[in-house]
């Protein structure tokens, strides 16, 4: 597969795009934000470092990484503590800190691979393919576990 | 599930926005690039004292004598030789470096043939 190294730079415009919906990512597994960020950072300083290849695309890979990263630091958490809250990710707009909390308990009630395939779809801007890739997982697979998400979520917050 | 419910979900849902990470700490280049150096002169330092350890070894006593019997009279006497001189002989002129090492040991080290030679002492039984 071809991949090239990446300079500060390109490597700052990719955090800077991407680097708080891959944090908000990286909490969909369990962690709080500050070890998220912490997750995010992480994967970037390999890149800088040249210690991983990373193909042309990058954001499938950076996804990709993030989950790794995050899943492993969460069996790390697991063994010694209780989870952290899952929803610290989301930020309520002026007037809505009411519905906000009802949304946090609705994504942390839904299963992990429900709120993941929800995060990706409506905050990651990713098509049902891109995340079935992501997961690999068939297309099929990515459509059902969004639409039980969207299905459970729309009737706690929209009855 | 009907399309426009999906979509009027992902809508309500888009309203809350994502919490803001804190920005990409890289280490500058400089800093980086000083490590790598710092890195390399450990490297060099570590294969000149291995090379300075091994190298005397790889000929045996017996390639020693012979060396040393190869040499002209007037090339078997040196002075204390610095150890970066040693190391490029080593690393250039095996033989030289034989010859070199070999006259050194007959200077440094004490008479076998003398009542208080260490060596004697050690090598009683």
């Amino acid at each position: 597969m071809p991949h090239h190294a990446f300079r500060a730079a390109e490597l700052k415009a990719l955090y800077e795009k991407h680097g708080s919906a891959l944090a908000a990512y990286a909490c969909c597994f369990g962690l709080d934000f500050g070890s998220a960020e912490d997750v995010v950072q992480q994967v970037f300083l390999k890149l800088l470092e040249g210690r991983v290849a990373c193909p042309q695309t990058p954001a499938a890979y950076l996804y990709r990484s993030v989950r790794n990263t995050a899943l492993n630091r969460r069996r790390d958490i697991t063994r010694e503590a209780e989870m952290p809250e899952v929803t610290s990710w989301l930020i309520s707009p002026d007037g809505l800190a009411e519905e906000a909390l009802a949304v946090r308990a609705a994504l942390r009630d839904l299963p992990d691979e429900q709120r993941e395939a929800i995060f990706l779809k409506v905050w990651a801007g990713m098509t049902l393919q891109e995340i079935a890739d992501l997961l690999d997982i068939s297309i099929n697979t990515a459509a059902s576990r969004y639409r039980y998400a969207v299905e459970k979520l729309r009737t706690r917050l929209l009855p | 599930m009907k399309p426009e419910h999906e979509n009027e979900l992902e809508r309500y849902l888009k309203q809350f926005e994502l919490r803001a990470a804190r920005p990409l700490n890289l280490p500058q280049a400089s800093e980086r690039r000083w490590t790598w150096q710092l890195a390399a002169a450990a490297a060099v330092v570590l294969a000149g004292g291995i090379a300075l350890w091994f190298v005397p070894d790889r000929a045996g006593p017996a390639g020693r004598v012979a060396v040393h019997n190869s040499q002209p009279a007037e090339t078997r006497h040196f002075n204390r030789v610095s150890t970066l001189a040693l190391t490029q002989f080593a690393l250039e002129d095996q033989q030289a470096f034989e010859a070199i090492m070999t006259s050194q040991e007959q200077t440094m080290f004490p008479r076998m043939d003398r009542e208080e030679s260490a060596l004697r002492i050690l090598g009683k039984p």
